[in-house]
Formats: structure tokens, sequence, C-alpha cells
């Protein structure tokens, strides 16, 4: 969430989406062993398993995976460019396939429930892609209208 | 590593371990991690990116505990969840404390990492939730395989 302040009554904007809403597919990578290494290097994430295909190889995986984690974290800018106006107080996912190096991630979602009391909040329903349309993670995110946002 | 980010000595209970350490956003550590995963550019980070605290469950300080949580060599955590719950936002370049628990769990083998991170004042910022599956690797061929 990006603001410390107690909650308040703020009114939802005109366009404050509804139930079924989809949000604009958003794309990102691909993700080749180069940008796996920065990931790996900048996080700390330096598990074998995305890096070395010998060890994706011996849990029977034909490749090194895409860190979970560097696609979940693809979830935060596509909602940033779905609208500017909203902070993200909760995001979980599970992990539900392997995407492998070389290959690009979508991200998409709908509205699951929207309130407006005690302040516009929305549970979005969210999925990350993988080529084909394989199912990589399937999340929820809690977001509120931000305090910050214009009348 | 940053000279905030130590400290704290785990604790071990059967099969769970706990931890407190110091860290904090440095600013060009969160930059770095911002463009390997959004692609910004440098100085275009204006916040801190939400699945930014996973990094210090690799820091330096904690991860023998992960390690020694993990088990014995020859088994690979797989991430199987995440979660992220947010109170108030992490400011660029400010010192927090994260807590973690660890918990091992069998049927199938499962390693949860739970952490809580707040101001050096004891404020409540985020928690987080980390679930990894411990899965033991195929044993190399042996002269019989070959």
């Amino acid at each position: 969430m990006r603001e410390a302040a107690p909650a308040a009554e703020i009114a939802a904007p005109a366009d404050w989406p509804k139930v079924g809403e989809t949000l604009p597919r958003t794309d990102f990578g691909p993700f080749g062993p180069e940008r796996l290494a920065c990931y790996a290097k900048a996080s700390g994430d330096d598990n074998p398993l995305h890096l070395d295909a010998a060890v994706a190889g011996a849990v029977g995986l034909a490749a090194p995976p895409i860190h979970g984690m560097l696609m979940m974290s693809c979830f935060e800018p596509a909602l940033r460019r779905w609208r500017g106006d909203i902070v993200i107080a909760g995001l979980s996912g599970k992990f539900l396939r392997p995407i492998f190096v070389g290959a690009a991630v979508s991200v998409t979602g709908r509205v699951a429930r929207a309130s407006l009391a005690p302040q516009p909040e929305l549970l979005l329903r969210l999925m990350a892609h993988g080529p084909n349309g394989d199912l990589a993670i399937l999340a929820e995110a809690t977001v509120r209208l931000s305090r910050a946002a214009p009348p | 590593m940053t000279a905030a980010e130590t400290g704290g000595a785990a604790r071990d209970a059967g099969a769970g371990a706990s931890l407190e350490i110091a860290v904090r956003t440095d600013a060009d550590r969160v930059a770095a991690f911002a463009a390997a995963t959004c692609g910004t550019e440098p100085g275009e980070t204006a916040a801190v990116p939400l699945t930014y605290p996973f990094c210090w469950m690799t820091l330096p300080a904690v991860r023998p505990t992960l390690e020694r949580m993990i088990g014995a060599a020859g088994v690979l955590p797989i991430h199987e969840a995440q979660s992220f719950d947010y109170q108030r936002p992490l400011a660029l370049d400010a010192d927090y404390r994260i807590a973690f628990t660890f918990a091992r769990t069998s049927g199938p083998e499962r390693l949860t990492v739970t952490a809580a991170i707040s101001t050096p004042r004891g404020e409540r910022c985020a928690t987080f939730e980390t679930v990894l599956r411990l899965v033991p690797l195929a044993p190399a061929p042996g002269p019989a395989d070959a």
C-alpha cells in the first residue's frame, strides 16, 4: 500500500471499475538467460534451478524456469498502467506452471469484487500467462483508491 | 549487504526457527531490483516495489538459516506460493526491522517462511509469506546407468 494515513471516507471516481471489468493485457519480457541472471543478482535469488539447465533437468524440467518472483513482480507495473489512482494493499499468488527461459509473460485480470465503503476497494483476480496461454501464476490483489488521487 | 543489514541470531525450535535483523531500502539496490523486474531506467524508481522485501530472505545474515531449514544437499526449493500484505508503504533509503519465522512441514515436504516488517520504532509496515516445496534432486547416473 502506498500511503500511511488512516482510512477516511473518500468518494470513488465516476470511472471506478465494476465487477467483471477486465484489465488490459500487459506483456513483459521476453526473459532470456541474461535477464534471469540480472534478476538473480538484483534479488539474491540465485537458485541454480533458474540458471543451470542441468539442475532444471534433474527435477524433470526441459529448461530453466523463469523465477516465479520475477513473473509476480510484473503484476504491480501492470496494475499501475491500468489505473494510476490505486494503492496495492495485498498481493498473493500460486505458482502453477513453470514458464521457461526465453519466454514472454502476459498479465491479465478482472475485477472480482468492488466496494465503495468504507473506502473504494477492489479485489482483482490476476493471471500471468506464458506462451500458448499456459497459466503460470493465479493471483489476487486488493487495491484501494489512493487518497492522493485527483477528485 | 549494507552495514544495517546485520545482526540477529537465529533461534531453532524443533522444525522451526526464527530470526530478526535490521534491513534498509537502499535506493541503489531498489533501483537495480526495479530495473531487473520492470525494466525501469535508473532514476525512475520513485517507490519500493511491492515484491522487493522478498530479497531480504537471501541476505547473508538470513541465508544460513534458510539453507539449514531447507535441509540436506540434494534438495531443491521450488516456489509454490507467495503473498504480501501492506499496512503502510516502505520508503526509499529507510531503515526497517524484519522478523522471519521458518516452519517445516511434511507430506509433502515444505518450508514456509513468514516475515513481518516494521519500522525501528515498532510500527508494522508489511508481512509476507513464502511457501517452498522441497523436491529431492534426481540422483546422478551411476556407472551401471551410463
